[in-house]
């Protein structure tokens, strides 16, 4: 624990994989559904708290460099582009006008693209390939097989090209020496090596995986995963909140319109219970963490 | 106005009771000016919302909303047509080089300006 420093552990990750899979399908969804801010707000608080307590700095440092750019990008580009709403504010010297509404549109699409691929982000980092097998394997076996080595393909890929960017080096081709021409020379060695390797990777693995018997009837998955009371609430709760919100996005209480002209649906007793339940859903991974974080101080030996 | 049940819900505040977003108005032009010259004066003038975009190859203008009502926003056969003193123009409104006392309408047609009077084929 001692070198993680102040980071919690991703209790949550340890859950059943249903839970885990049912937390990312509902908060993805909601994410892309709601464009109310009150809702878009609370859901990237609540991202951006779930990613910056697991992975700390490094993924502070990824908000600040690459996602408020993002924001902003959004918000310059799509009034270039959109010229709708009923608030002008200025005529661009194309004749066109710059109206408030797309300004908002644009500020409020680049935030829900920031939780969204934080939600990813997450994603990727708890739905390890064994869970998604897990899941998946009985059902679509081709397709979950596929989705997980490709999902798996990415940092492997990476791995694999730090160890041949060193072995190439020991044979004098450095890619961080030489004039351009030479590095250049030596990048494409190493990218040719590297897409054979990963052609070959793929077909070993499916042979493999078919040569064990994979996907053929009777045969079963090997797992860790057991259903345990605390997983049963969970889905309860994540049920719950799954069917609450639902109704909510029917009864139109996260309704918000940009175009014409913004109208919303106004804060009130009767809607502020959905957006409760909304951020509810999206803080439970951070609420099952510090639970977890403080029953692990409480039980630790102080001797 | 006889086709509202077609119209996207989130636009019927924007149609006038009357049907008329500006009542018709004596407007001054240039010599050589276009009809869409003199619409883009008139909405900036009146504070109307006005989108269009540059179409090279029939070097005109395209009018794609006036008053945030677009086109497709009634089906997709509608959209803005201009008439002047009473016909539809079969070319883009960049192109027509108003006279004087010429009468400009520009009107939102639900079905390819079969509803608002236009004669003939294309």
């Amino acid at each position: 624990m001692k070198d993680r420093g102040k980071l919690m552990r991703d209790s949550f990750a340890n859950y059943h994989p249903i839970v885990n899979l049912l937390y990312f399908t509902l908060v993805i969804a909601f994410s892309m559904l709601l464009t109310h801010p009150v809702a878009q707000i609370l859901a990237l608080i609540c991202a951006v708290t779930y990613a910056v307590s697991v992975e700390g700095k490094k993924c502070a440092l990824f908000l600040l460099k690459f996602c408020l750019p993002m924001v902003l990008l959004t918000a310059f580009i799509n009034p270039a582009f959109n010229h709708e709403g009923a608030t002008i504010l200025y005529y661009f010297s194309s004749g066109n006008p710059l109206t408030l509404e797309s300004i908002l549109y644009g500020i409020s699409a680049g935030a829900m693209l920031v939780t969204v691929i934080l939600w990813f982000s997450a994603f990727s980092r708890v739905m390890t390939s064994d869970k998604f097998i897990y899941l998946f394997g009985k059902v679509i076996p081709a397709l979950s097989l596929v989705l997980s080595m490709s999902l798996r393909f990415v940092p492997k890929f990476k791995k694999q090209t730090e160890i041949v960017v060193e072995a190439q080096r020991c044979i004098g081709r450095d890619i961080s020496t030489g004039s351009l021409w030479q590095r250049f020379k030596t990048a494409v060695v190493i990218l040719s090596i590297m897409i054979t390797w990963a052609l070959e990777n793929a077909i070993e693995t499916a042979d493999s995986m078919k040569s064990r018997g994979y996907g053929l009837k009777g045969r079963t998955a090997f797992s860790i995963y057991r259903m345990d009371d605390r997983d049963k609430y969970a889905l309860i709760w994540l049920g719950f909140c799954g069917l609450f919100l639902t109704a909510g996005v029917m009864l139109s209480a996260f309704g918000f319109r940009y175009f014409p002209s913004i109208r919303y649906a106004a804060l009130d007793m009767t809607t502020i219970p959905f957006y409760a339940v909304y951020f509810g859903l999206c803080i439970t991974p951070v609420v099952l963490n510090f639970g977890e974080e403080r029953k692990w101080k409480t039980i630790y030996s102080k001797m | 106005m006889n086709n509202l049940s077609e119209l996207d819900p989130d636009k019927l505040e924007l149609v006038p009771t009357n049907g008329v977003i500006l009542a018709p108005t004596t407007v001054t032009f240039y010599e050589g000016e276009s009809v869409f010259d003199v619409l883009q004066r008139v909405c900036k003038e009146n504070n109307i919302h006005l989108e269009f975009s540059w179409t090279p190859i029939y070097n005109s203008a395209y009018i794609e909303g006036i008053h945030n009502l677009y086109e497709f926003d009634c089906g997709a056969l509608s959209g803005w047509m201009y008439r002047v003193n009473g016909w539809y123009p079969n070319y883009g409104c960049s192109r027509y080089q108003l006279a004087d006392g010429e009468v400009v309408e520009w009107r939102f047609t639900c079905d390819l300006g079969e509803d608002v009077g236009r004669e003939g084929s294309w």
